[in-house]
């Protein structure tokens, strides 16, 4: 297909402005060489009936992704000024070092990113390298924008927003595109966003400032005051009438406000104050652009860059705190621009690209490999190393909490951008209270600083050798005794906790020692262990479901003096640190403090005993593990994988939850992982020659 | 004999678009099937001229479009046959070929007039005829099945989609069929640019032996529709239940029950797939007068658009429906896929509501406009009572059997406006709107 110029591309991959709403597939699905044989797929869109508000959870994420149409100029948004190949290709373009805001690395701010510059600076804002295709990349606006909007090999015309909108059930108002049309990326094979004005006149029942039109809505929702008594096909229509009369007035308020005059600010303020009202939106999209300038671009794309630093400044002042910890903003474009200048002061299209996540819970910092100026492919283009699948993968694993495979039919790597969403997060990497004002006020420096430690872990045989993984930080050695039965990290995973059989407890790293139960009587051997959430204490967990709290930790209950069916094999504290659960091998839980009783496997038969637990991030769930890798969920904690239907070399006898909170990992006694959900693998003992068993797992 | 006003409107509105009250009123004096054949009677219809902007060089594709489509809204706004151009987009509908991928507006109204001359003709005929034309062969990728390199794409919808049914043929036949429509597709590259014209390039198909339905033979593309519609007397009555089914679901109601479509189909079949008699059997049907079909169906979004412009009295070049199409989902000429479109929950949400709204604000503006009014309707709205004012609304567009509720939210509507600050200005144009979204205006 030969190429279109940019609007060309919009009107095909979205729909008219002139509207509410719009479609993209019909017109993608058969401009598209791709999707011949999708003749049975049902256009299903309309069939949602209505939008429905239902507010969202506190470790729901939510996600704005700014859509920089036209192929924003990624090397002068973050323009590498150490590089002499730079300005040496870009000789009247290239953004001054003295001028660039400074964010070391080599790279710079475009000028104009003041406030990217101090999300940077807080921490909040990943910047991912060299993201694009790969390979064979397409340098047409309409197959690259359409591909990066798919993000499928077998798209039926939808696109990847849509496919996650099916799978959290369809509801339309959970996805909504601010430029009164729903792009493709954002229609799925049974549901699709919806199309929300950027002005209050777009959509009956939004514009609530005159009675004229106060009576006009009450009486279309009068018609739907009783059957019809012209068929259930009638009194649906009347019904929806109301519905969307009604939900015109619940996003009324979002048009309430300051409007910035850029389009752009404007739009981006109405996107935080939609998220504010707590309708259930997890996917906004807001358009900006042109970014097509082959000609001229040196003042356009300032303009663009101011505006883009405006809109983001007026999101962040318009976002309740409510929000502020459970929303990231990420930007992109259908491609990166060539690095050489052309004769006419512009770029042409190019390949590889920057993108901006920018949020509280950002993992700042610099993500994958920033693209060779001078290693080139056959068009002069720079070459990706970050397929943008993967930038989906890790929103829709992290943020979104949802199976990415299902929504992009393949696994691509988790960048792990992202600190668990909300307030919950358990993991302590010090982005406490400092970090609320991380965006849109005060800057936080530093809040990300130990983060690198938590995707490590540890492990150890039953003979006390320590083993450590990824960037787990040596914490000395274990030594002998009585075999080491469970281990747990400090907070800030810079030491760890080792507890043997016969109530030993070491204090290794940065850990604190508060007192055990060596050398005193116990009834049954210990065979768990939890860390304070503060890391200043711990329990120990006796086989008879006794409970021995120090530091601290405090005593909320056991099973010391009960009977049990079968021994207690582990435990885990609830974040608050008000409570915790342990579990028995037939998959019994018993609850004390304020960790919540959400199910048991106690009345199921069990293939193989249950030998770990853990809680979800929240607390409001927890995870049990078989031996055999069978995972039971409860509560919040989803399923993210099991090795249930595997026959496993040795059996499991631990379990993690991943750093980022949305996922998992075993260990077998033979040291072999398993990792499930955002829980990097990092390495295993599968394959080498142990002493003893490994007995216990930290991370 | 006679029939009741309420039938006559049902089977107007159903077999066209938006009866006027007057219109009606001149058949009741007549029984159904008289009705009947004066409709299925096409011989008085307007001639057709090509829309003018179709061979305009100046224009881009998106240009031809708009012109296609407003000649052919127009078209079903004042046709003395409005039967025929509901059996065109019916079968537009069926045979669902989209400009996203046939990239001219030349060869989809070709195609559009195929369907419009054969639209009360013989199915068969029909079908062999879209099947010869580029528009639908490019559709479905059979310009590019060829010898050693079949493409599934075409014979699968021909027998999926078009003619029989899921279910009813295997993926051998499916094999059997593409290799059969080897070769059928355009002229192709001519040196210079990419010629359009229909061809069978007989290099490119497949002469060696097909097993098609049991047959072993060198089948070609029109012997396997042959097969289907005429030969095989098994596949024949297949196919014509299947489109007997269709053709009751969108011109009286979805899933009918077997005995409807056995009825239905089985004098389909016996007229040699003559959709006349398709047409006349279904209109003539008790059911077709039942509750079940009066309530079964609501106005598409076309349907819509051309009742208000019908009813307003304001052509297209006025009304600017390609401003609205899109937005609404029934773009002509721009099908979601090759099943086309579907019926009625498909059409109910909070964004096709919008759409209708937005539509109908459109409407009303226009059609009041100070400097440029482009209709009259209620221009007498504000000497009327709420109760003469609402019945005027309901006679002017069509709604004969409003509810109690609507009556008296419109008339409640009016006399509050009333009571407020003087607002005369707002009165027609809210009118015009509020009864263009009553659920009765919104029922086929």
């Amino acid at each position: 297909m030969n190429d279109l110029d940019y609007a060309q591309v919009r009107k095909n991959l979205g729909s008219v402005d002139r509207s509410p709403f719009g479609l993209s597939r019909r017109r993608f699905l058969q401009a598209s060489m791709a999707v011949g044989g999708a003749a049975t797929l049902l256009p299903g869109w309309m069939q949602d009936i209505f939008a429905n508000a239902t507010p969202l959870g506190p470790t729901e994420g939510i996600v704005v992704l700014v859509m920089m149409g036209g192929g924003v100029d990624g090397l002068n948004m973050v323009p590498p000024i150490s590089d002499s190949a730079y300005y040496a290709k870009r000789s009247t373009l290239a953004v001054p070092a003295a001028s660039a805001l400074n964010i070391g690395n080599g790279l710079g701010l475009h000028p104009n990113l003041g406030n990217v510059k101090q999300y940077w600076d807080n921490g909040k804002t990943a910047i991912v390298q060299g993201v694009g295709v790969p390979s064979n990349p397409d340098l047409s606006h309409f197959t690259s924008m359409a591909n990066w909007m798919m993000a499928s090999n077998n798209p039926n015309g939808t696109g990847w927003v849509g496919r996650y909108l099916d799978s959290i059930g369809g509801d339309s108002l959970k996805v909504v595109s601010l430029d009164t049309n729903v792009p493709l990326h954002m229609v799925g094979n049974t549901s699709r966003g919806i199309g929300l004005p950027d002005d209050i006149n777009g959509a009956m029942g939004v514009d609530q400032s005159h009675d004229y039109d106060l009576r006009e809505y009450q009486g279309i929702r009068n018609f739907a005051s009783a059957p019809t008594g012209l068929g259930v096909l009638a009194d649906q229509l009347a019904l929806v009438g109301q519905k969307t009369i009604d939900l015109g007035s619940q996003i009324a308020g979002a048009y309430v406000g300051p409007q910035p005059d850029n389009y752009f600010a404007k739009k981006m303020a109405l996107a935080a104050r939609l998220i504010n009202l707590d309708l259930g939106v997890r996917v906004i999209n807001v358009e900006q652009g042109d970014f097509d300038h082959h000609h001229a671009e040196q003042n356009p794309f300032n303009d663009r860059m101011a505006e883009l630093n405006a809109g983001l400044g007026s999101f962040f002042a318009n976002l309740s705190t409510t929000f502020l910890n459970r929303v990231t903003v990420v930007t992109f474009s259908e491609f990166g621009r060539r690095p050489n200048q052309n004769d006419s002061g512009g770029t042409d299209h190019g390949t590889a690209n920057n993108l901006l996540v920018i949020g509280n819970r950002v993992k700042g910092g610099l993500y994958g490999v920033r693209p060779s100026l001078t290693q080139l492919d056959g068009d002069n283009n720079l070459i990706a190393n970050v397929p943008y699948q993967s930038v989906y993968a890790s929103i829709l694993e992290s943020w979104l909490h949802t199976d990415s495979v299902a929504i992009l039919g393949t696994q691509y790597a988790n960048l792990n951008l992202f600190e668990s969403v909300g307030d919950a997060g358990a993991s302590g990497n010090g982005v406490g209270a400092g970090t609320q004002a991380g965006l849109g006020s005060a800057p936080a420096p530093g809040a990300f600083s130990n983060m690198s430690a938590a995707s490590g872990y540890w492990m150890s045989t039953a003979g006390g050798v320590l083993y450590r993984f990824g960037n787990a930080p040596d914490v000395g050695t274990a030594g002998g005794g009585a075999p080491i039965v469970a281990m747990t990290p400090t907070s800030d995973h810079n030491g760890l906790f080792v507890t043997r059989s016969d109530g030993t407890v070491q204090a290794l790293g940065t850990a604190t020692h508060h007192g055990d139960m060596a050398n005193k009587q116990l009834n049954r051997a210990i065979v768990g262990m939890a860390a304070h959430p503060t890391g200043e204490g711990y329990w120990l967990l006796g086989g008879d479901g006794g409970i021995f709290s120090f530091g601290n930790a405090e005593f909320f209950g056991s099973t010391g003096g009960m009977r049990l069916n079968q021994p207690v094999v582990g435990m885990a504290a609830t974040p608050t640190g008000k409570g915790y659960w342990f579990v028995a091998s037939d998959g019994g839980v018993f609850c004390f403090g304020d960790a919540p009783f959400l199910g048991s496997m106690g009345a199921v038969h069990l293939n193989k005993p249950v030998v770990g637990m853990a809680s979800s991030a929240s607390g409001d769930g927890y995870w049990l593990v078989a031996a055999d890798g069978g995972i039971f969920s409860f509560g919040d904690a989803e399923f993210f994988g099991s090795t249930g239907g595997m026959t496993l070399n040795k059996p499991i006898v631990g379990m993690n939850r991943s750093p980022g909170g949305r996922g998992y990992m075993f260990v077998a006694t033979d040291g072999g992982v398993f990792c499930f959900g955002d829980a990097p693998f990092q390495g295993s003992l599968g394959g080498s020659t142990l002493a003893s068993p490994v007995t216990a797992l930290a991370g | 004999m006679p029939t009741s006003y309420g039938d006559v409107a049902h089977l107007l509105r159903r077999a066209g678009y938006a009866p006027t009250g007057a219109e009606i009123q001149a058949l009741t004096a007549s029984d159904i099937p008289t009705i009947v054949e004066s409709l299925l009677d096409l011989s008085g219809a307007p001639g057709v001229s090509t829309p003018t902007g179709l061979n305009d060089p100046n224009l881009g594709d998106w240009e031809k479009w708009v012109s296609t489509t407003q000649w052919w809204l127009d078209r079903m706004r004042t046709t003395s046959k409005p039967l025929q151009e509901k059996m065109t987009f019916f079968w537009h509908n069926h045979f669902a070929t989209s400009r996203e991928k046939v990239d001219s507006m030349a060869l989809l109204w070709q195609q559009n007039q195929t369907m419009r001359t054969n639209c009360l003709g013989n199915f068969r005929t029909l079908t062999l005829a879209l099947s010869q034309q580029p528009a639908l062969l490019l559709y479905l990728d059979n310009d590019s099945n060829e010898v050693g390199a079949p493409n599934e794409n075409f014979a699968r919808e021909l027998m999926e989609l078009f003619t029989l049914g899921v279910n009813q043929y295997t993926q051998a036949d499916v094999v059997a069929a593409a290799r059969a429509w080897t070769g059928y597709g355009i002229v192709g590259w001519n040196g210079t640019n990419v010629d359009y014209t229909y061809k069978f390039n007989a290099i490119a198909h497949d002469n060696g032996n097909k097993t098609f339905f049991g047959t072993t033979k060198n089948w070609d593309g029109p012997g396997i529709i042959n097969e289907i519609l005429s030969a095989n007397l098994t596949k024949k009555l297949t196919a014509a239940k299947f489109i007997a089914r269709k053709a009751w679901s969108w011109f009286a109601y979805p899933n009918p029950s077997n005995a409807i479509v056995d009825a239905v189909g089985t004098a389909f079949y016996n007229s040699d797939l003559d959709i006349k008699v398709l047409m006349r059997t279904i209109f003539n049907h008790s059911e077709f007068y039942s509750t079940t079909a009066k309530q079964g169906l609501l106005r598409t979004p076309i349907e819509f658009i051309v009742a208000m412009m019908r009813y307003m009295g304001i052509s297209a070049a006025d009304a600017h429906p390609e401003w609205f199409l899109d937005a609404m989902g029934m773009a002509p000429f721009t099908p979601p896929n090759v099943a086309g479109w579907k019926q009625n929950l498909y059409w109910v949400s909070s964004a096709a509501f919008w759409a209708r709204a937005d539509f109908a604000t459109h409407m009303g503006w226009i059609a009041t406009d100070n400097q440029n009014p482009k209709s009259n309707v209620f221009i007498n709205i504000q000497n009327m009572g709420p109760a003469a004012a609402t019945n005027d609304a309901f006679n002017t567009f069509g709604v004969n059997t409003p509810s109690i509720q609507t009556r008296t939210t419109l008339e409640n509507w009016l006399a509050d406006q009333r009571g407020g600050l003087y607002q005369g200005w707002v009165e027609r144009p809210y009118m015009i709107r509020m009864i263009s979204l009553t659920p009765e205006f919104q029922m086929a």
